[in-house]
């Protein structure tokens, strides 16, 4: 091809699930291939032939569904394989292949064209199923039928990567954990997918190797082409197609400096985060998954401050067992570079919903049953929990935080609950379980706030969840666009608050952290300072910064900073404030453009 | 030999996947053959899509049939499954 005519640039929106810039060479990954060859057998004779090849594409799809279960079990990745079991007994479900057969002989048709008659044959009774979640399974049936395609037309398995002898970037519909098992993971730049959203397996798979990713793009597998020039940026959830020379030379430039901010902050990482007072100040990072600890460590964090751990019950069909969670805390633990891991006990209902636990909606589930009031109704999922919360205890520090918390009951019968688990364990003869472990509330409901003296004679710290906390305390559903611009941090309100959080815990003789989204908030930092919290804990990409700013900071500059702030009666008022006195003390920190 | 028993389903799921998977794999561990009824359709034990097909929720009511010469071993192994809500809670 010339200087080719046809090319066009398309510019595609999304969701940003894994930040960064690529820039590279388009691999269109499909799953199964759109050319399926349907044909009716010449002659009688040919069907014995078309049989084995069928059987034989049966039993080839099977012995790599083996092969990628050992895989992802070597590498201790539990929850996808079950689901590679259930595709196993799919392929030799003798029911399954002999309709197939029987296709085959009574139609005399190849076996693409039978086993294409076997799903719509499946695809019709699933639909029949009244049970929603037992009726989507036929997505299952469509995996399995996609596999022996695949290996009917004798495609090779191991996926090459001959594009871009630089890496290539992934633009599929969505990639399964089956799939990415089988691509070479160090050839890749980037991820574009059609569907998926933050905790699709796309999403994690490019969070843990650090790749930028896009999601949901719709229909960016209509428009990219295997070796088109493609951008994926990660941090703005854009994808362009064949950029325009200007464009790709303004992202090669962006990119430049995308890599070197982080190298150059990576540096501030490793250092701690002490004021030039010597305050020092702990700092965690939030993670959802575990694949998240690697770049937790590389950017700086002194401990896990918050695990959310409902993640573990929305990527899956169903709930998960006790050694899953086990499985996943041992992991958080277990890590040297890290002090501690606070695993915040599951906040299901709100606005995460699971698959898993089917709820009669709610008109207002941010402040419906979800979270501490979820657990301490559903006791056996709850128990689940605590007891593989206790048995990872054992292999390394863990502080339990239990979110939503409202009143002091609450704090009890969760406590009573969590040593009743660990009473059943010793019953069971299980060895090493601790004596006791560090017991924290969540701060994000105002009534916490109120009473929280109250609240700190029953546990041994806080964490104060700033998102949450704003929503109720403004009342401004976080959902709502219309009132985003209400959503601030820095309202008077919100800070009184913090700071009547902080002075309680400290009158108590507890420790007080945030992880909430302010606590990663550079501008913030004067603030948070100036409070003495005593962690500050947020996602690993602001840990850098947010020691930088400590770093250059002082306490005492810091206190007076806070103090001079409650004094607004405004948020904007507040904000003015915060940000000329940045802007004057961090010059290289807030540019005009950090607004 | 032939044995029966009803039983009721008590994982929160039902005879989600998972479930069923483990059902086939129990049962394919047996000479006898292994049936499931509900509502009077009644289908094969060793097939997982015929299983989940059954859509058989929380609570609901299940046959088990078995018919060969380990029939009895067969349904008492089968029942214990489900009553231990397929080592899942």
């Amino acid at each position: 091809m010339s200087a080719d005519q046809t090319t066009k640039t398309f510019v595609l929106k999304g969701l940003g699930v894994s930040p960064g810039i690529a820039i590279g060479r388009c691999y269109r990954f499909d799953p199964l291939d759109s050319q399926i060859p349907f044909y009716k057998l010449k002659d009688k004779s040919l069907i014995p032939k078309e049989v084995l090849r069928f059987r034989k594409a049966l039993k080839d799809s099977e012995k790599q569904l083996l092969d990628i279960q050992r895989k992802l079990k070597k590498a201790k990745i539990t929850e996808p394989i079950y689901v590679i079991d259930v595709h196993i007994l799919i392929l030799k479900d003798k029911l399954f292949s002999n309709r197939t057969v029987k296709y085959i002989r009574d139609q005399s048709v190849n076996a693409e064209w039978a086993l294409r008659m076997t799903l719509d044959h499946y695809q019709q009774v699933f639909e029949g199923v009244l049970d929603d979640y037992i009726s989507s399974r036929v997505s299952d049936v469509q995996y399995v039928v996609q596999r022996i395609l695949r290996n009917l037309s004798g495609e090779k398995h191991e996926i090459v990567w001959e594009v871009g002898n630089n890496g290539v970037i992934v633009v599929s519909q969505d990639i399964s954990p089956a799939d990415t098992a089988q691509m070479k993971l160090d050839k890749i730049l980037g991820f574009a997918t059609d569907t998926g959203g933050r905790t699709s397996h796309t999403a994690i798979v490019a969070r843990s190797l650090e790749l930028p990713a896009v999601v949901g793009l719709d229909d960016v597998t209509r428009f990219a082409r295997t070796d088109d020039e493609v951008i994926v940026d990660g941090t703005a959830g854009m994808v362009v197609i064949n950029p325009y020379p200007d464009m790709l030379k303004r992202y090669e430039e962006k990119k430049r400096h995308y890599d070197a901010a982080s190298d150059e902050y990576l540096k501030f990482g490793r250092q701690a985060a002490v004021t030039r007072d010597h305050h020092r100040v702990q700092i965690g990072c939030n993670i959802e998954f575990v694949e998240e600890i690697p770049s937790a460590v590389t950017h700086g964090a002194e401990n896990i401050g918050l695990y959310r751990t409902e993640f573990l019950f929305i990527y899956r069909d169903d709930l998960p067992t006790e050694d899953d969670h086990f499985n996943n805390y041992c992991q958080v633990v277990t890590d040297k570079n890290l002090a501690w891991a606070t695993i915040r006990t599951f906040d299901l209902g709100g606005d995460k919903f699971s698959h898993a636990q089917k709820q009669t909606k709610e008109l207002n589930p941010q402040m419906g049953m979800r979270a501490i009031r979820f657990c301490l109704k559903e006791v056996d999922m709850f128990k689940t929990q605590l007891r593989a919360i206790w048995r990872a205890s054992a292999l390394g520090k863990i502080k339990i935080l239990f979110p939503m918390i409202s009143s002091v009951e609450e704090v009890r019968q969760a406590k009573k609950i969590m040593y009743e688990a660990r009473q059943e364990l010793i019953e069971e003869g299980i060895k090493n379980i601790p004596g006791k472990m560090e017991v924290g509330a969540m701060i994000e409901v105002p009534s916490a706030v109120v009473i929280a003296d109250k609240l700190a004679q029953e546990v041994d710290f806080f964490s104060i969840g700033t998102n949450d906390l704003i929503q109720y305390s403004l009342a401004i559903d976080r959902a709502n666009e219309r009132l985003a611009y209400m959503y601030e941090p820095l309202h008077p309100a919100v800070l009184r608050m913090i700071k009547s959080v902080v002075d309680a815990a400290h009158k108590a003789k507890i420790e007080v952290a945030m992880c909430g989204e302010m606590a990663g908030d550079p501008l913030c930092v004067p603030v948070l300072l100036g409070m003495e919290l005593n962690e500050l804990s947020m996602n690993h990409l602001a840990i850098p910064r947010i020691k930088k700013i400590i770093r250059e900071s002082s306490l005492e500059e810091s206190k007076s900073v806070l103090k001079k702030a409650l004094t607004f009666s405004t948020a904007s008022e507040v904000r003015a404030f915060v940000h000329s006195y940045v802007a004057k003390r961090f010059p290289d920190e807030f540019c005009a453009e950090d607004d | 030999m032939k044995k029966t028993r009803t039983l009721e389903l008590k994982n929160k799921l039902g005879m989600h996947a998972r479930a069923a998977a483990s059902f086939v794999k129990v049962a394919q561990k047996f000479q006898s053959r292994i049936y499931l009824e509900r509502n009077g359709q009644t289908v094969d034990g060793s097939s997982i899509l015929d299983i989940l097909t059954l859509g058989c929720p929380y609570g609901g009511k299940l046959t088990v049939k078995a018919e060969g010469i380990d029939a009895a071993l067969a349904i008492d192994e089968l029942e214990k499954l489900i009553e231990n809500k397929f080592g899942e809670e």
